[in-house]
């Protein structure tokens, strides 16, 4: 039996989901449509209980209904196909049930940082009790069974102890560790979490098999275990999906989410992505100033997405700037996957300048709307590139504001690149990419 | 005959290595029928427990010294200075009458000098008794946080060299804690005679049912292995520079339990704070213990820890591993003063923090397989303190002139 880890989806019930929450989910709706309760089931830790519990295929879809609002690109298109689940009877109680279970487990997730807080700073000999420092985690698995997790496994689970019952009971642990940015770029990585890197370390511990996003984050992890002596075991390498939605022809994104009027379609530049210093809309501000200082008028530069930590004194420099704003640039927080959609296939390119990603979706996204993309020389940009993206020093406004202008002023060009896009781009959909996924797993049953 | 010991630490409860030595040579002289006293000088704040003689010293005093200077050089200026403290400690040192001195440290050295220029009529017959060679460790302490000592720090290390100097020259009879210190001393300065007394250890009491039961419980799903210092700033970095920043390499099933009270001047230190869960995950930090729970915790473990990397002197904390015969990983620093024994089938000597690491991963899990031979277990017998310091009272006796 396969033991697929829902607890990320349940801890995102009606909160829209991060990157790896997103990836739980996608891996979670391929089970419920192409596989049988007889060879997986879903399984959450408990932190009321601490303890393993389990979820019928219908609770599972029903975690899955309750994430968010606005699922990004994909979701659309997938979940219109026939092989829906049928929307469960009791639902009103299980949502009911599902927000108990996130009060409690957040509850629980405090009351776990105060003691780790007490735990080095009271007296030693009053914390030194009799009572044991680590039990395995009480489950019922033996060698047959593999246990799979891709999720925030630093947020809530004591791995330590799946790592002592995974030696006491022989099953198998197959984690998904998506980057080690943490340890590689640690300068972008304000709000890790204190758990992170003990998570990921007894992960790698506890796993037989490790699944990275890209060949880049595959070599990462394998540098991380290398110089912190940690034995790691088989690692392959599975791509995240991309999905297109297909919009109808009349849509127009609503005003609230972003005043489509002030764009010319083809003639605006595109940028998805958290606003973080990581993601470096720095440069491309620096080079459109460089820009326009120089006399030249550049396309609309549009960028949506939250604006998280570092990036205050950015919007303000912005909306300081009366040469650039609101002429030159349009920001917006929070767009629907339709909207989103819409603006990739209506700007002339897209540009992701980030300083390290462990695989880099929107750039993956922009190859699977048609779009060129301009993106850093670092990390896992090129795999996602698929090596038909152009890639630019992140550091280097001047080149960026070259080669911007470069392709603003030549559609020509930029209609050769779509060309190859056309021509030797194939999009790779989630449903692919969780089919490879599980035939990772299933390989790896059989050979033991 | 009496004796009268100068510490700069009262040792009525010994815990920590310097004051088990001199509770240790203090009795061995006991034991021959001197009549021994102490005068320790200290700051209040540090200790609670401390004798009649002993002169603990307000806090506050400190202040104005400790601002540039470490506390333990300062103590004679404390009270040399103090028009108050001054007289009662000239009283205390003539109501003794003592027929000879035993300085441990330097540290008390000015204070003595004062107070026979002052009143000749209470100079005596001199014991230098040294623990470590001051001067290289205070130097190597203060280059690890700057490797170019400043003007400052290289005045510090000079005053104590040159009061280092001064006492062993000037004392009867000097006492080292290994051969290389005893070396050092006689080759560098005009030293009269010179013992060698290595720190020694007393075998591990009984351990109460229990306490051990305690450890059995808290520890039984785990590899464990135990590190044992005090807040030595030399105990802290050896362990930091041996276990580097990131305890990963240890399985998640594997902790160091960290006793003593370098426990807690490894909390107050923050290293790479990205790792600090990940690190305290792998160790339990217990601080000071009784030393039934200490004994009960080293029977447990699978392995003793010993990475010192800076300081002088010999290591209590070694011989206390090997004369439990469990399995060692040590740094070769940390066996001066026993190097007979660096052979031995359960030591295992490492100064690279990786080949530390990877022993320590292995042997956690798998600890070695050995039996000490007969001739190795006889000579685990001079490790103890009652061995060690047999002809001690009479080199005192010989100097007293008695």
């Amino acid at each position: 039996m396969i033991y697929y880890d829902l607890t990320s989806s349940m801890t995102y019930i009606g909160r829209n989901p991060v990157g790896i929450v997103r990836v739980e989910m996608k891996l979670a709706e391929y089970i419920l449509k192409h596989m049988s309760p007889e060879e997986i089931t879903f399984c959450y830790f408990d932190l009321t209980y601490h303890r393993v519990s389990y979820l019928r295929f219908s609770d599972a879809q029903g975690v899955l209904e309750q994430i968010g609002s606005t699922m990004r690109v994909g979701t659309a298109m997938e979940s219109s196909q026939n092989n829906q689940v049928p929307p469960q009877q009791n639902e009103l109680s299980r949502r009911e049930m599902f927000w108990v279970y996130v009060r409690k487990a957040k509850e629980a997730i405090k009351q776990l940082l105060v003691l780790q807080n007490q735990h080095h700073s009271e007296p030693a000999l009053k914390k030194c009790s009799s009572e044991s420092l680590l039990e395995p985690l009480d489950v019922a698995w033996n060698e047959n069974d593999i246990f799979v997790t891709v999720g925030l496994i630093w947020d809530i689970w004591p791995v330590n102890r799946l790592y002592l019952a995974r030696k006491l009971k022989h099953f198998k642990v197959v984690g998904m560790i998506h980057d080690m940015i943490p340890y590689f770029a640690p300068e972008f990585c304000r709000g890790v979490p204190p758990s992170f890197f003990q998570a990921v370390v007894d992960l790698i511990w506890s796993s037989s098999l490790i699944i990275a996003p890209s060949l880049r984050s595959s070599e990462d992890i394998q540098c991380f275990a290398r110089e912190s002596h940690i034995p790691c075991s088989r690692i392959c390498v599975n791509m995240h999906g991309t999905d297109v939605i297909h919009l109808s022809e009349d849509y127009i994104p609503p005003r609230e989410e972003i005043d489509v009027s002030k764009l010319v379609p083809g003639h605006f530049i595109f940028q998805v992505g958290t606003m973080e210093p990581r993601k470096n809309h720095q440069v491309i501000y620096n080079a459109y100033r460089i820009l326009v200082n120089e006399g030249f008028q550049p396309m609309m530069w549009v960028f949506v997405g939250a604006q998280a930590w570092g990036c205050a004194d950015l919007v303000e420099s912005i909306k300081l700037n009366p040469a650039l704003y609101p002429k030159y640039i349009m920001m917006s927080n929070r767009v629907s996957d339709q909207t989103l959609a819409w603006l990739y296939k209506n700007c002339a390119f897209t540009v992701y300048p980030s300083f390290y990603e462990g695989w880099g979706l929107p750039v993956s996204e922009s190859l699977a709307f048609g779009k060129f993309c301009l993106t850093g020389t670092n990390s896992a940009l090129a795999e996602a590139g698929s090596g038909i993206t152009e890639q630019i020093n992140p550091f280097d406004a001047l080149t960026w504001a070259k080669i911007l202008q470069y392709y603003m002023q030549d559609p020509e060009h930029l209609k050769q690149k779509e060309e190859r896009i056309q021509a030797q781009y194939k999009i790779r959909s989630w449903t692919q990419s969780s089919e490879e996924f599980f035939a990772h797993i299933k390989k790896f049953q059989r050979e033991g | 005959m009496r004796a009268l010991q100068f510490v700069s630490y009262p040792f009525v409860n010994p815990m920590h290595g310097g004051q088990l030595r001199v509770s240790f040579m203090n009795k061995a002289l006991q034991n021959a029928g001197i009549e021994t006293f102490s005068i320790s000088v200290f700051d209040k704040a540090h200790y609670q427990e401390y004798s009649e003689l002993d002169f603990p010293i307000p806090s506050n005093l400190f202040t104005y010294y400790l601002a540039d200077h470490p506390w333990d050089l300062m103590i004679s200026n404390v009270v040399a200075n103090n028009p108050e403290l001054y007289p009662i400690f000239v009283e205390r040192v003539r109501s003794v009458n003592a027929d000879l001195y035993i300085f441990e440290h330097p540290w008390l050295w000015p204070l003595m000098r004062k107070v026979i220029q002052d009143y000749p009529e209470l100079d005596r017959k001199i014991v230098f008794s040294t623990h470590n060679i001051e001067y290289e460790l205070l130097r190597s302490i203060l280059q690890s946080s700057t490797p170019i000592l400043d003007k400052h720090d290289q005045w510090l290390v000079s005053y104590v060299y040159e009061l280092e100097k001064e006492l062993a020259e000037r004392a009867d009879l000097l006492i080292a804690c290994t051969k290389t210190d005893a070396e050092m001393f006689s080759g560098n300065f005009a030293v009269k005679k010179v013992c060698v007394y290595a720190n020694g250890i007393s075998r591990p009491g009984l351990i109460p049912e229990e306490v051990r039961k305690k450890y059995v419980e808290r520890y039984k799903n785990l590899h464990v292995a135990s590190f044992v210092g005090s807040a030595h700033p030399p105990n802290a970095d050896g362990w930091e520079k041996m276990m580097g920043k990131n305890m990963g390499f240890l399985p998640p099933d594997g902790k160091v339990i960290i006793m003593g009270g370098v426990a807690d001047l490894l909390r107050s230190r923050p290293g790479d704070q990205r790792f600090t869960v990940l690190n305290f995950s792998r160790t339990d930090m217990l601080g000071r213990l009784p030393a039934e729970d200490l004994n009960a915790i080293l029977e447990r473990s699978d392995v003793i820890l010993l990475p010192i990397t800076t300081g002088g002197g010999s290591n209590l904390k070694t011989a206390e591993a090997l004369i439990s015969e469990k399995p060692i990983i040590s740094t070769s620093l940390a066996f001066r003063g026993f190097s007979e024994f660096m052979n031995y089938p359960n030591v295992f000597i490492a100064d690279n923090p990786v080949v530390f690491q990877e022993k320590l991963y292995e042997w956690i899990q798998n600890p070695p397989q050995y039996v000490l031979s007969p001739e190795q277990k006889t000579s685990l017998e001079k490790l103890l303190w009652g061995n060690i310091l047999k002809t001690y009272p009479e080199e005192i006796l010989e100097i007293a002139g008695n």
